[in-house]
């Protein structure tokens, strides 16, 4: 096993998460908590807030990287309508699980986070949209949230600054398509959890039709130490285009999957060597998903890159959540493949043309190949769909399916082949080419939901 | 600050000014641009979902929908360009994915949005050897039945009935391709609009029960015509075959019913070939239909010169057409009857009902009361009918004529008993009536898809009728009988054509001076007086 470098970094977000009683007010108090905020709303006026956000560089740790300061300044500062701040604690991206340590381990820090942007915007009520399956820590979180308002940091005064804020947790119903953001907003209203078309921006036209900023859990985290230690201290960490500590969520095949906060701009390798333990069981590396599922995957020559928004996209892939997915040499990358198309197909909120059909006819193409009956057009045109997918729906899931499906066909299409080849002595249908349809007959992708079904997992 | 009223855009490479705020669609469409779109619909909110709409705009990184961009200055909008017609073949071939094509045996072919947008901007073939998803056939309520597999998520429906209905049963279920349009369980579609939901449906997944396997639409004729049901005057059209009305639907008409009908309107015209439909004519030995303008007019004019003019009694009804009304009255003031002598009767009134939408039911289920008090006077249906009735008990009355026009609405018992005490009784009747005596005469009445001419609405508007079904051979409509007798009479020289009858008109009766029949249209005008 590597030896572990990680002295050099000092843990910010996750430094007190290992501690007993981390959750708890009189820690978090313990060790300075609350006196960031406090300081910003006796001393700061809203705009400096935002200006001193802006100046940080701190971009959207959810996955689509946005300038969180300038997500910001658009909401309009003459209005009637009430502003609200929604903390997006839906982690649904595959592979992503570091807003769980945030909320189950260190849930002031969130709400300090929260307080100091709800003052910024002039908003007075905050929704905490959390994961159903979150369970702990939502509980963490509410008790979190009861204690501050106890203590005067939540309510109609808070830390005696005459700043009102009221904080309310509403838990999803188990819908990756929440996590975008206006889908969580339709959830959050009462509705089908269903995107809408933007512009109107929520920032702008959000939550009821008022003005809504909707940030991440980490990035808010993030606000909290930007006031703590300065902006300059921040910018310090990682590279200009997005500085900053980071947590990435390492899962897969490793010695040792997990969260680990590590500065921006770390090199993939070393995060999957010396913080993760390297490919697990002595094996080589195939290839990491470097920001979650709906990012490109990158192949083992290509993991030499550092965890930046840049340098991601300068070998066209993204940061994206954080969920650094490992895979080792044995894994059957047909296989992968259809297991995320699966999960896209399933999330997709049916609304979009392109997404609604392209989605689950990806998987059925990509099932049909894993199961021995692929052709090899079918390569091409898992392709061609892919991209005819991307930038023609109203949110980006049709995109978030069809990044992993291009890049996985295009860099593994040896294995795809292979399993083609493999399958060619199945029974085909004469005209198409496709599997043999008996009247009545489920597909493969069907069956297979419908054993998911019967078999209740 | 003022706001800009117009913005400047350049569509195709034509400089185009537009109402700021407005959507590109219908920017494109007023300028006759060929943009094609499932789920967008003018009457409703648009939800940008079938993507099929996209077109290129100048610096937006991807193709954008049309229908809920809206204009901006400085616009560049290719709607024609090789991106855009691409992204709106890629939009069908996902959209075709999962369709059936079961189109021969898809009540909505012929009228189809994906039948003809496949065949102007979608390519051939199908790259999909994969199992179709199945989704359910069933009933939704109210003569609604889905079918589930050719539903393309467009959300027309679901928008009607929450927005315009306001009674939100359908919605949207399940997820991904096995996204559905459905209602709750226990909770069936039963709004009074809710046939409208089959005229917006895109494709053929809502389907009206009472039209399933009735036509094909590709041979149906189509004529414009006005509702009869209530005193709203919804613009329709009658689409007949084989002189049979198949199915009524809703026409657009933004100053009466937007792009709607209810229910009542829609399925209400059985009765036209129904059991119950009297074509009798009963002209004393004679029944010949040819005869009967002689007959009308020599009776007429002999009961006249034996006992007097004001032995004559006319009762007419809220359904008769402009035209029906003022040849009846001009055939009367030929003999000289007093005017008081005309009466009206009306359906009984129903309940009003309004909908979210703004889309209204009238209390008064009568299509054209206000062209009955616009040419015969407002106390046609009170003192004059009312008067007439004591003078026919009183046995002041020789002759009577009766228009028995109301479908479900048989005559008074007192008209049966006043037919029975005159001397001459003649009854123009629609449906069936036991209760007539065998003295009686009997004509047919027209129903109103037989109908070429007028009615005013509760708001005053003066729509036309075309005739879309033919009486049968011989029969005459009323207008024309009556014009025949005139003629008879000496009082005219020939019949006109329906444009030349409503001109005509137009030149005498006040509420309709200055409207000619060319101008009318498809929308109708507000007649003088009307509170439009």
């Amino acid at each position: 096993m590597a030896e572990i470098k990680q002295e050099k970094f000092e843990k910010v977000l996750t430094k007190y998460v290992d501690e007993d009683g981390s959750a708890t007010l009189e820690f978090y108090r313990g060790h300075g908590g609350y006196e960031a905020a406090e300081r910003v709303l006796k001393e700061m006026k809203p705009g400096e807030v935002i200006e001193a956000v802006k100046e940080s560089t701190l971009r959207g740790r959810g996955g689509a990287g946005f300038p969180c300061g300038v997500k910001w300044s658009f909401v309009p500062k003459e209005t009637d309508k009430p502003k609200y701040l929604v903390v997006n604690a839906d982690e649904s991206e595959p592979g992503t699980f570091k807003d769980r340590v945030l909320m189950e381990r260190d849930p002031h820090q969130l709400i300090e986070g929260s307080l100091i942007s709800a003052y910024a915007i002039e908003s007075h009520v905050c929704y905490i949209y959390i994961r159903g399956e979150y369970y702990d820590a939502f509980l963490t979180m509410q008790k979190a949230i009861d204690e501050a308002y106890e203590a005067g940091i939540l309510g109609e005064n808070v830390l005696g600054t005459g700043f009102r804020l009221d904080m309310t947790m509403h838990r999803g119903a188990g819908a990756y398509i929440c996590g975008e953001e206006t889908g969580l907003l339709s959830s959050l209203e009462g509705k089908r959890g269903l995107p809408k078309i933007k512009p109107p921006f929520p920032a702008v036209e959000g939550l009821f039709g008022c003005p809504t900023v909707v940030n991440n859990v980490e990035t808010l985290s993030c606000v909290t130490h930007i006031f703590d230690r300065g902006v300059d201290w921040f910018k310090s960490i990682g590279p200009p285009g997005g500085p900053g500590p980071k947590l990435l969520c390492v899962c897969g095949h490793v010695e040792r999957p997990g969260t680990y906060e590590v500065p921006m701009g770390i090199n993939l390798l070393d995060l999957v060597n010396d913080y993760a333990g390297g490919v697990w069981k002595k094996r080589e590396l195939k290839a990491i998903i470097p920001g979650g599922t709906s990012a490109k995957i990158l192949t083992a020559e290509e993991c030499d890159v550092n965890m930046d928004y840049e340098s991601l996209a300068a070998k066209d892939t993204m940061l994206g959540s954080g969920g650094v997915i490992v895979m080792d040499e044995k894994t059957d990358m047909v296989n992968a493949l259809y297991n995320i198309l699966r999960f896209y197909a399933h999330e997709s909120c049916g609304q979009c043309t392109p997404c609604r059909e392209g989605t689950g006819w990806l998987a059925k193409i990509c099932g049909r190949i894993l199961h021995g009956t692929g052709r090899m057009e079918d390569l091409d045109l898992m392709i061609d769909l892919a991209q005819k997918m991307c930038g023609r729906t109203i949110c980006v899931l049709a995109d978030a399916a069809a990044f992993p499906c291009e890049s996985i066909v295009r860099k593994f299409r040896l294995e795809f082949h292979e399993k083609i080849n493999a399958g060619a002595g199945h029974e085909r249908d004469i005209h198409t080419g496709g599997p043999l349809v008996q009247p009545g007959a489920l597909s493969a992708h069907n069956q297979e939901r419908l054993d998911e079904l019967q078999g209740g997992h | 600050m003022t706001e800009k009223q117009t913005v400047n855009l350049k569509i195709n490479g034509e400089e185009v000014e537009a109402p700021a705020g407005e959507m590109l669609i219908k920017v494109c469409h007023d300028r006759g641009l060929d943009v094609p779109f499932f789920c967008y619909h003018p009457g409703l909110v648009p939800e940008g979902n079938c993507r099929m709409c996209l077109v290129e705009v100048a610096k937006a990184p991807k193709p954008m929908p049309a229908c809920t961009t809206p204009v901006a200055d400085g616009m560049e909008i290719e709607t024609h360009s090789g991106a855009a017609k691409d992204a709106r073949a890629d939009v069908l071939e996902f959209m075709l994915a999962n369709h059936p094509l079961d189109c021969p045996i898809c009540d909505k072919s012929g009228e189809c949005l994906l039948q003809d947008h496949s065949y102007d901007h979608g390519r051939d073939g199908s790259r999909m050897v994969d199992v179709k998803q199945i989704k359910p056939t069933k009933d939704l309520g109210n003569g609604v039945k889905l079918w589930g597999n050719r539903c393309i998520s467009c959300t027309r429906c679901v928008r009607f009935c929450s927005d315009i209905a306001g009674s939100g049963e359908l919605a949207m279920v399940n997820r991904g391709d096995s996204s559905v349009v459905d209602v709750f369980p226990g909770y069936p579609l039963q709004n009074p609009l809710s046939g409208n939901v089959v005229d917006i449906c895109p494709v053929g997944a809502l389907i009206s029960e009472d039209f399933l396997y009735q036509a094909r639409v590709w041979y149906e004729k189509k004529t414009d015509s006005v509702c009869h049901e209530c005193a709203r005057g919804c613009n329709i059209e009658l689409q007949t075959l084989n002189n049979e009305v198949k199915r009524i639907v809703a026409r657009h008409n933004d100053a009466v019913n937007d792009y709607w009908i209810c229910d009542h309107g829609r399925y209400t015209y059985d009765y036209i070939l129904g059991p119950e439909r009297s074509l009798e004519c009963r002209l004393g030995d004679s029944a010949n239909p040819a005869n009967a303008p002689g007959f009308l007019a020599r009776k007429l004019r002999k009961s006249a010169d034996e006992h007097g003019a004001d032995s004559l009694g006319v009762v007419v009804s809220a359904f008769m057409n402009n035209e029906a009304l003022y040849l009846l009255g001009s055939l009367l003031q030929e003999l000289g009857v007093p005017a008081e002598n005309i009466g009206a009767c009306a359906r009984t009134d129903g309940e009003e009902e309004e909908f979210k939408g703004g889309f209204r039911i009238s209390a008064d289920r009568n299509p054209n009361r206000r062209g009955v008090e616009a040419i015969l006077g407002k106390n046609a249906f009170s003192s004059h009918a009312d008067d007439l009735l004591k003078k026919a008990k009183a046995s002041g009355l020789r002759c009577l004529l009766l228009v028995s026009d109301m479908p479900g609405q048989p005559l008074a018992d007192e008209w049966i008993e006043a037919l029975d005490a005159v001397e001459f009784g003649l009854v123009f009747l629609l449906e069936n009536d036991s209760r007539i005596p065998e003295t009686v005469h009997l004509l047919p009445a027209t129903a109103f898809s037989e109908r070429d001419g007028s009615i005013i609405n509760e708001d005053g508007r003066v729509q036309l009728l075309r005739a879309a079904t033919q009486l049968p051979r011989g029969v005459l409509s009323l207008d024309e009988l009556l014009q025949d007798a005139l003629v008879e009479l000496g009082a005219r020289e020939s019949r006109l054509s329906p444009r030349g009858l409503f001109d005509e008109m137009a030149g005498v009766v006040p509420a309709l001076a200055e409207i000619r029949h060319g101008d009318l249209g498809e929308a109708g005008l507000s007649a003088r007086g009307g509170e439009e």
